[in-house]
C-alpha cells in the first residue's frame, strides 16, 4: 500500500500526468502549465470593472493563451478577481456575433455582408431622420469600450450624423457621482488614489460591497498597516460588512438622514476642521443651520441605528487622523443619490479629510471605462468634460477637431430615461445601442422591451448575439471585444491604462472603432474623421482636447508611454511631460478646487421618501445588487465561463430574512414568487439573517430583477433608483424541494 | 473579390490566408483594389501587441531569478521542507477571506485545468452570533466563505479506497498525490473522500485532484491558490503530525468548520483559523438545497446482476434440498449456465463504469486495503468458479466435484456481495451504512435469485424430454418454497427501504431526511416504479404461481403459463431492483464541506 511496495506496477508518468505538467514561464512569472507556456508576455488592463487591474497576457506566436495578474502595477499588485482571471475564456463563446445580422421581412435575423449592413444602417437611420427630424435618432453608449472608441462614437453621432441625443449605460452607475462632484468640486473629479486605502486610519464604506464588487480594492485595505477602523454602512450584512470592524445596518434608503445626523454630531461635538472650512470651502453656514434638526434621537428613529452607535461613529470620523469615505451603487442608485453623495463630501470637507494621504470623499466607479465615458463619450457632456451649452467650449472643440462649430449641438443630450421616454412619446424613432444590454439592465424592464419594439429601427452593436437587447434588434453589428482591439480605459482613480489586441476576433466581427469608421464613410461624413485614423491617433486628439481642463493629460504622447509609466493618472499636463511623478497621486493637495472661486461647495437638501412605499399588499423592500464576484452585470460575458458560472448560484434566488420567511410560510430553498406592481419574478428562497427583516435581495444578474424595479430617478442625475421598491413574496409549488 | 469573400464568409470564420501579412494596414495606404471593409477585416486579424510594445517584453524577458510575485507570497510558504514527523498543510485565515473566490480561478488558470475544472472550491456558512464589534448587544447575522481544496489527510480515504494504488502520500511532504497515469477511472475515491476532493474528468477518463502544487513548492514558489489570494488568506505551513493526531483521533465532534464531515474519518490537515467567534449553529449555503447525485447506471446494473447471479446459485442449492430430484437435476445445468451468463453480464457492465477499462487488471493492487479491489477480485474468482461449476454440471462430472465447485461458487459469491456492501459502508454516508446496505444487497439476491432459477427451471422442464413427466409428478409444486422466499424477501426489502421515509418528519435537515425528500420528490417516479415492480413481480405474481401450482397441473397448460408468469416475475423483479439501486446512488446524502448558495 505504501509507495514502495509495488513500484513497478505503478505508472508515475505518461500522457495523463503530463497534462498537468508545469514549467517555468520566465518573464518574471513562475511555473505555468507547460501546454500554455508563453514565448512573450504583454500587459494590459482588465475589461470588467473600474478597478483597472493590469493582467499579464501570456502570448504564444502573438496569441493570448493564458494570463496572470501583473505584479508590478500600482493598482492590483499581482492580484485579480475571478472575472479578471477568466477574461480571455469568454472570448471563445459560441454565441459570439461573427457576422452582421439584418432582420428580414419574415421577422428573422439573417446574416448579411458588412456592405449590406452599412447601407441598411445609413439608409434606415437617414430615412427616420428625414421623416421625423435629426433628433429622432439617438444612441446609447457604454462604459465598456475604450475612450478612443466612445469618443469617435460620440463625435460621429453628433458631429457627423446630426444626432442630438445620446447617453450611456454609465447613467445607471455613475451619473450621481458626476453631478455631485461637479457641483461640489467644480469638476467630475474623484480625488483619490488607491494608496489612500492603505493610508487611512478610518475607512467608511457607504453602499459598497467592496469585497465582492471590487475585491482588488479590498486587497488594498487588507494591506493597510494602521489597523484601520473599517465602517460599512449597508442594510445587508454583506461579505464586506463581515470583514469590517463596524457594520451599520441602517434601514434601506435612510442614508441621507444618517449622514446628516453624523454632520449634526460633528458640528455639535466641535469635531470640525474650522481652518479648512474657512479657507477652502463655501456654504458651510447653511450646513450649520440645516443640520440642526438632525438630532440623534430623530436620526436613530429613522435609520434604526442607536444613538450610542451614532455618537461612536461621529467620534471615529471626527477624531480620525486620516478618514476616507468611499461610496458605490448603494448611494448612486438612489432617488436622492446626488444629495447623499454630497452629504458624504460634506463630511470629508468639514473634517478636512481631503487632499491628504488616506482621506477623501471617494466615489468608486463601476465599469472599466466609466471614467473615460464621463469625460469623452460626448453624450450629455461635450468632449473633455465640457458643456454643449457653453459657446467657448464648442468653439474650442471645433477648433481642435478642425470642424465647423455649427456641427456641434448647442444643447445637451437627453438622459437615458428621457430617451426612453422619447421612444414612448414617439419623438425617438431610431436607436443605436452599443455594448450595453438595456433590455435586461434598464429599470422597469417590461416597459423598455415594449418600447424597443415600437422603434422604427433598432441597431445593436455587441460581441454576442444572445443579449436580451440584441434579440430585439433590426440590425446586429458584430463587435470585437476586449483583447481583440486597442485603446485605453480610465479607472476609478483616474488612471489611464492600455488594452491591446492579443486575440483574433471571430468571423467578421470588427473593433467598434472600425465599425464607427466604416459607418462614417457609409454615412458620407468620413472626411470629418480623417485624423481619427486609429485608436492611437485618437488618443493624441483627446490628449490635445484635454489640455487646460482638470483632466488634462496632454503630457502623455501615446499608448506605449502610458504603458511604460505603469498607467497615467490625470492630471498629467504637458508641464509634467518627461518627468517621473509619484506613481499614485491624489487631487486637491493645495486645497484649491475646480469651482470658479476655487472653494469646494457644501450642498445640502431636504431628504425625501422613496417614491414607492411599502404597504399592506407589497410589504417588503426589494434591494438589488451584485450577486457574486464572478458575475458581471447582465452576464453576457461572465456567463460564458464555466469556472465563473460554477462560482455563482445555479439558478434564480432571492435572499430573505428568517423572520419574513416564517411570516410568509416560506421554507428555505422553496420556490417563491416575488411580485411588484410591475411584474413578477420566480426564484428559490435563500433564507439568511444577512438580509434585514422587511427587505429581500435579488441579484441584478437575474434577468427578471428589473421586471420588479420601480422607475424612480434622482432628480439631479437622472440615475435610476434600483435599490428600493415595494414587493410581496409568496411560496409556490408543493414542498420544500418542489420542482415546478 | 470583395463581395465574393463577404458572401462566402457569412457566418463563418474568415480564413486567415485571405489576409497576407505583407499588406499594409488601413490608414497607411495599401492595395487600391481592397475596400475599407476588407482592410479593416484584415487589420482586425493582425495581432499587434508584441510588435508595438516590444521594448517592454525585452525588459520583462531579461529574466528574473525569482518570480516577481514572490515578494507577496514568500511569507506564506515554509522556508524549507518538513522534518521527521511533520508535513505540509494548508492554512486558511477565515478572518481575511472575504469571498472573492479568486483562489478557485487562480487554481484553474495556473494549473491549466479543463473548462470548469478547479481543485479548489468555495462554500458558504451562514448563521448568527453574539455581537463582536462592541456596538450594541444581541445576535448579529454572520456569514463566512470557506475555501477548500485537498486536505492532504493523515489517513487519506482516497488512498485507502483506491483499488489500483493510484494515490500516494509523499513520505517527506505529506502531500497526497494522485498518479494520473495509474488511475483506471473507477471514481471510487470520489465516494470515499468525505470532502469531494477527487473529481472525475470525463475527457481523460480519470479523476484528478490538488497536489498542493508540489513542484511549485519544491522550487520555492507558492501554490496557485496562495499566489492568487488578494488578502493572503491561504498559506502553506509545516505541521507536526502528532499534534494533529492528538487533536483529531477519537474526537468525533471535531470538524474543520461547522457542517464539515467529522475529521476523525480521514484526519485532514488543513487548519481554518479565526479570532472571531464562529456560531456552532451555522449552516452551509447549500444546506437546504437537494439535488440527486450521480446514479452510476453501470454500477447499479453490476450490483443487481451479481446479486441475481449469486442468488440463483444459492437457489439452485436450495432446490436440491426442497425440490424433487428429477426437477433439481433437470434444472441444474440451465440454472448454472444462466446464472453464469448473468454474472458475466454483470462484470461486463462494471467495465462501463471505468474511465480506462483496459487497465482494470490493476485492481488487484489494492487488495490489502481497498474493498473495491476485494470486490473485483472476489467476483472474478466467483465468475471463474461459476464457469468451472457450469462446465462440470454440463459435462456431468463427478457429483463430489460438482458439490465442491458449487459450494465454492456460493461462498465466493456471497463474499462478493458482502464486499459490495462494504464498498459503500465505508464511505461514511448514513444511508449506506452496513446495517442497511448488507441486508439490502442480500435481499436482492434472495428475491431475484430464486426467480432466475425457477424461470430457467421452467425452461429446462419445457425442453427436457423428462420434463413433462416431472411436471405431472409435482415438480413445480415442490418448488413452492422458493416462491415463498421471493415473497418474503421482497416484502422484507420493501420494508427495509421504507424505513428511511420515516425521516421525512425529522425536525432538522438530517442526511436521512434529505434522502427521504429526494426519494419522494425528485426521484418520485423512479420510486413509484420501483415499488410497483416489486409488488407485482415479487408478491402478486409469485402468489398467483403458488395458486397455479397448488392445483392439479398438466404439462401442456400449466408449464407454458408458469413459464410466462415466471419470466414476467423475473423481469419485474430485476427492473425493480435496478430502480432501487439507482435510487441508492441518487438519493444518498454525502458528507461534504459547506457548499455555496445554489
Amino acid at each position: 500500500m505504501t509507495a514502495d511496495s509495488t513500484p513497478r506496477l505503478r505508472t508515475r508518468d505518461g500522457a495523463l500526468t503530463r497534462e498537468l505538467l508545469r514549467e517555468p514561464a520566465g518573464h518574471g512569472i513562475g511555473q505555468v502549465p507547460a501546454r500554455t507556456r508563453p514565448d512573450a508576455i504583454t500587459a494590459m488592463v482588465c475589461g470588467y470593472c473600474s478597478t483597472g487591474c493590469s493582467l499579464d497576457i501570456h502570448l504564444k506566436d502573438g496569441r493570448a493563451v493564458n494570463l496572470t495578474p501583473t505584479t508590478r502595477y500600482p493598482v492590483n499588485l499581482g492580484m485579480a478577481c475571478p472575472k479578471g482571471w477568466e477574461a480571455l475564456a469568454v472570448l471563445d463563446a459560441p454565441d459570439r456575433a461573427t457576422v452582421p445580422l439584418l432582420r428580414q421581412d419574415n421577422g428573422k435575423l439573417e446574416p448579411v455582408g458588412w456592405d449590406v449592413a452599412l447601407s441598411a444602417f445609413t439608409d434606415r437611420m437617414k430615412a427616420v431622420q428625414a421623416e421625423h427630424g435629426p433628433e429622432s435618432v439617438a444612441f446609447l453608449s457604454t462604459g465598456q469600450i475604450p475612450t478612443e472608441e466612445m469618443a469617435l462614437l460620440g463625435a460621429l453621432a453628433k458631429f457627423g450624423m446630426g444626432m442630438v441625443h445620446g447617453d450611456g449605460n454609465t447613467r445607471q452607475c455613475m451619473a450621481t457621482s458626476v453631478v455631485a462632484y461637479k457641483e461640489s468640486f467644480g469638476f467630475d473629479a474623484p480625488p483619490y488614489t488607491y494608496a489612500d486605502f492603505e493610508q487611512s486610519d478610518v475607512i467608511v464604506l457607504i453602499g459598497s460591497n467592496l469585497t465582492v464588487a471590487h475585491p482588488i480594492m479590498w486587497e488594498r485595505i487588507a494591506k493597510n498597516r494602521n489597523d484601520p477602523r473599517v465602517i460599512v454602512i449597508d442594510p445587508r450584512r454583506t461579505e464586506t460588512a463581515m470583514a469590517a470592524t463596524h457594520h451599520i445596518p441602517l434601514a434601506p434608503k435612510s442614508d441621507l438622514v444618517l449622514l446628516y445626523g453624523l454632520a449634526h454630531l460633528l458640528i455639535e461635538g466641535d469635531l470640525l476642521d474650522e481652518a479648512f472650512i474657512d479657507s477652502n470651502t463655501s456654504g458651510f453656514a447653511e450646513v450649520r443651520r440645516a443640520m440642526k434638526r438632525y438630532r440623534p434621537a430623530m436620526v436613530a428613529d429613522e435609520t434604526g441605528i442607536s444613538v450610542e452607535t451614532l455618537i461612536d461613529l461621529a467620534q471615529m470620523i471626527g477624531r480620525g487622523e486620516r478618514v476616507s469615505f468611499w461610496w458605490t451603487m448603494g448611494v448612486n442608485q438612489s432617488h436622492e443619490g446626488v444629495r447623499t453623495a454630497q452629504a458624504i463630501i460634506n463630511l470629508a470637507l468639514m473634517t478636512g479629510n481631503i487632499g491628504r494621504a488616506g482621506t477623501g470623499a471617494n466615489s468608486i466607479t463601476g465599469q472599466c471605462n466609466a471614467m473615460g465615458s464621463r469625460l469623452f463619450s460626448n453624450t450629455t457632456g461635450l468632449l473633455g468634460g465640457r458643456d454643449f451649452t457653453n459657446p467657448d467650449h464648442r468653439q474650442r472643440v471645433a477648433h481642435d477637431l478642425g470642424i465647423g462649430v455649427e456641427r456641434i449641438p448647442a444643447q445637451g443630450s437627453m438622459s437615458y430615461d428621457r430617451i426612453v421616454e422619447g421612444i414612448h412619446r414617439g419623438t425617438i424613432k431610431g436607436l443605436w445601442v452599443i455594448a450595453t444590454n438595456s433590455a435586461h439592465s434598464w429599470i422597469n424592464q417590461r416597459e423598455i422591451r415594449g418600447l424597443f419594439e415600437r422603434l422604427e429601427f433598432l441597431v445593436v452593436q455587441d460581441m454576442y448575439t444572445t443579449t436580451e437587447t440584441a434579440e430585439l434588434a433590426d440590425l446586429v453589428l458584430p463587435a470585437a471585444g476586449w483583447g481583440e482591439k486597442e485603446g485605453t480605459f480610465i479607472n476609478s482613480e483616474r488612471r489611464i491604462g492600455v488594452i491591446k489586441k492579443v486575440k483574433k476576433a471571430p468571423g467578421q466581427a470588427l473593433a467598434d472603432f472600425y465599425i464607427f469608421k466604416l459607418l462614417a464613410d457609409a454615412w458620407g461624413c468620413g472626411d470629418l474623421f480623417e485624423q481619427w485614423s486609429d485608436p492611437e491617433a485618437v488618443f493624441a486628439i483627446l490628449a490635445r482636447l484635454s489640455a487646460g481642463q482638470p483632466c488634462d493629460f496632454s503630457g502623455v504622447t501615446d499608448h506605449v508611454e502610458v504603458e511604460e509609466r505603469g498607467g497615467v493618472q490625470w492630471p498629467f499636463p504637458s508641464a509634467l511631460a518627461g518627468t517621473v511623478p509619484e506613481p499614485e497621486r491624489r487631487l486637491f493637495a493645495d486645497g484649491r478646487f475646480y469651482t470658479p472661486d476655487g472653494r469646494a461647495r457644501f450642498v445640502v437638501d431636504q431628504p425625501t421618501a422613496p417614491m414607492e412605499q411599502t404597504d399592506e399588499r407589497y410589504p417588503l423592500v426589494l434591494l438589488t445588487g451584485r450577486g457574486s464576484s464572478s458575475q458581471w452585470h447582465t452576464g453576457t460575458r461572465t456567463s460564458k465561463s464555466a469556472v465563473l458560472t460554477s462560482l455563482a448560484p445555479r439558478g434564480p434566488y432571492v435572499e430573505m430574512n428568517p423572520d419574513d420567511a416564517r411570516e410568509n410560510g416560506i421554507e428555505p430553498h422553496r420556490w417563491v414568487l416575488v411580485r411588484s406592481r410591475r411584474g413578477t419574478l420566480r426564484a428559490r428562497a435563500f433564507v439568511t439573517p444577512t438580509v434585514p427583516a422587511g427587505s429581500i435581495f435579488v441579484p441584478m444578474h437575474d434577468e427578471a430583477a428589473n421586471r420588479l424595479t420601480f422607475p424612480a430617478y434622482d432628480p439631479h442625475s437622472r440615475q435610476p433608483s434600483y435599490k428600493h421598491c415595494a414587493v410581496s413574496i409568496e411560496p409556490v409549488g408543493a414542498g420544500p424541494n418542489a420542482s415546478l | 473579390m470583395t463581395d465574393a469573400t463577404l458572401t462566402a464568409g457569412q457566418g463563418l470564420l474568415v480564413e486567415e490566408s485571405v489576409f497576407a501579412p505583407s499588406v499594409a494596414s488601413p490608414g497607411m495606404g495599401g492595395d487600391d483594389t481592397l475596400t475599407p471593409i476588407d482592410l479593416y477585416l484584415r487589420s482586425q486579424q493582425e495581432l499587434t501587441a508584441v510588435d508595438r510594445f516590444s521594448r517592454l517584453h525585452d525588459d520583462d524577458a531579461s529574466s528574473h531569478l525569482q518570480p516577481a510575485q514572490a515578494r507577496y507570497y514568500q511569507d506564506l510558504i515554509p522556508l524549507g521542507p518538513p522534518g521527521e514527523g511533520q508535513q505540509y498543510a494548508f492554512s486558511v485565515d477565515l478572518d481575511s477571506c472575504t469571498g472573492c473566490k479568486s483562489c478557485v480561478t487562480a487554481c484553474h488558470s495556473l494549473n491549466g485545468l479543463d473548462e470548469g475544472e478547479s481543485f479548489r472550491s468555495a462554500g458558504l456558512l451562514i448563521g448568527a452570533r453574539d455581537r463582536s464589534d462592541g456596538v450594541g448587544d444581541g445576535l448579529e447575522p454572520w456569514q463566512q466563505t470557506v475555501t477548500t481544496a485537498c486536505h492532504h489527510c493523515i489517513d487519506p480515504a482516497c488512498l485507502k479506497g483506491c483499488p489500483v494504488d493510484a494515490y500516494e502520500k509523499d513520505p517527506v511532504t505529506g502531500i497526497v498525490r494522485h498518479l494520473d497515469d495509474q488511475c483506471i477511472g473507477c471514481s471510487y475515491c470520489t465516494l470515499t473522500c468525505p470532502y469531494e476532493v477527487p473529481r472525475y474528468n470525463a475527457r481523460l477518463g480519470i479523476v484528478r485532484k490538488c497536489d498542493m502544487c508540489s513542484d511549485r513548492l519544491a522550487v520555492g514558489e507558492a501554490p496557485a491558490c496562495v499566489q492568487g489570494c488578494p488578502t493572503h488568506a491561504i498559506s502553506v505551513e509545516v505541521i507536526d503530525r502528532s499534534t494533529a493526531l492528538a487533536a483529531l483521533v477519537d474526537q468525533p465532534g471535531v470538524a474543520l468548520v461547522p457542517n464539515a464531515p467529522p475529521s476523525s474519518l480521514t484526519l485532514p490537515t488543513t487548519s481554518y483559523r479565526s479570532l472571531r467567534p464562529m456560531p456552532a449553529q451555522a449552516v452551509a449555503g447549500d444546506h437546504h438545497s437537494l439535488r440527486p447525485s450521480h446514479s452510476h447506471l453501470p454500477l447499479a446494473v453490476m450490483l443487481v446482476l451479481t446479486q441475481v447471479s449469486v442468488g440463483a446459485f444459492v437457489a439452485d442449492l436450495m432446490l436440491r434440498a426442497v425440490a424433487s430430484d428429477v426437477f433439481a437435476a433437470t434444472i441444474r445445468p440451465y440454472a448454472a449456465a444462466g446464472a453464469l451468463i448473468v454474472a458475466v453480464l454483470a462484470l461486463g457492465a462494471s467495465t462501463f463504469h471505468l474511465g480506462r477499462p483496459l487497465h482494470a487488471w490493476r485492481a488487484v493492487l489494492g487488495l490489502g486495503h481497498s474493498w473495491l479491489s476485494r470486490e473485483i477480485v472476489t467476483f472474478s474468482v466467483f465468475a471463474a468458479a461459476a464457469a468451472a461449476y457450469a462446465g462440470a454440471v454440463w459435462r456431468s462430472l463427478s457429483p463430489a466435484l460438482v458439490t465442491i465447485l458449487g459450494s465454492f461458487v456460493v461462498i465466493s459469491g456471497v463474499a462478493g456481495v458482502l464486499c459490495s456492501a462494504m464498498i459503500y459502508a465505508v464511505t461514511g454516508r448514513r444511508w449506506w451504512r452496513l446495517a442497511v446496505t448488507a441486508p439490502k444487497f442480500v435481499l436482492t439476491a434472495a428475491a431475484t435469485g430464486p426467480a432466475l432459477a425457477l424461470t430457467l427451471g421452467g425452461f429446462a422442464l419445457a425442453v427436457s424430454p423428462t420434463g413433462a413427466g416431472a411436471v405431472e409428478g409435482g415438480a413445480l409444486r415442490s418448488a413452492v418454497p422458493l416462491l415463498g422466499v421471493i415473497v418474503l424477501a421482497t416484502v422484507a426489502k420493501l420494508a427495509l427501504e421504507g424505513v428511511v421515509l420515516l425521516h421525512l418528519r425529522d425536525a432538522t435537515f438530517t442526511d436521512e431526511r434529505r434522502t427521504a425528500i429526494l426519494l419522494t420528490d425528485d426521484l418520485r417516479t423512479l420510486s413509484v416504479r420501483r415499488v410497483t415492480a416489486a409488488l407485482i413481480g415479487g408478491v402478486v405474481l409469485p402468489l398467483v404461481l403458488v395458486g397455479l401450482w397448488s392445483e392439479p397441473v398438466t404439462s401442456t397448460t400449466t408449464l407454458p403459463w408458469s413459464l410466462v408468469l415466471l419470466s414476467i416475475t423475473l423481469g419485474l423483479l430485476v427492473a425493480g431492483e435496478l430502480a432501487e439501486r439507482r435510487c441508492f446512488f441518487s438519493a444518498v446524502s454525502a458528507p461534504r464541506m459547506p457548499g455555496a448558495l445554489s
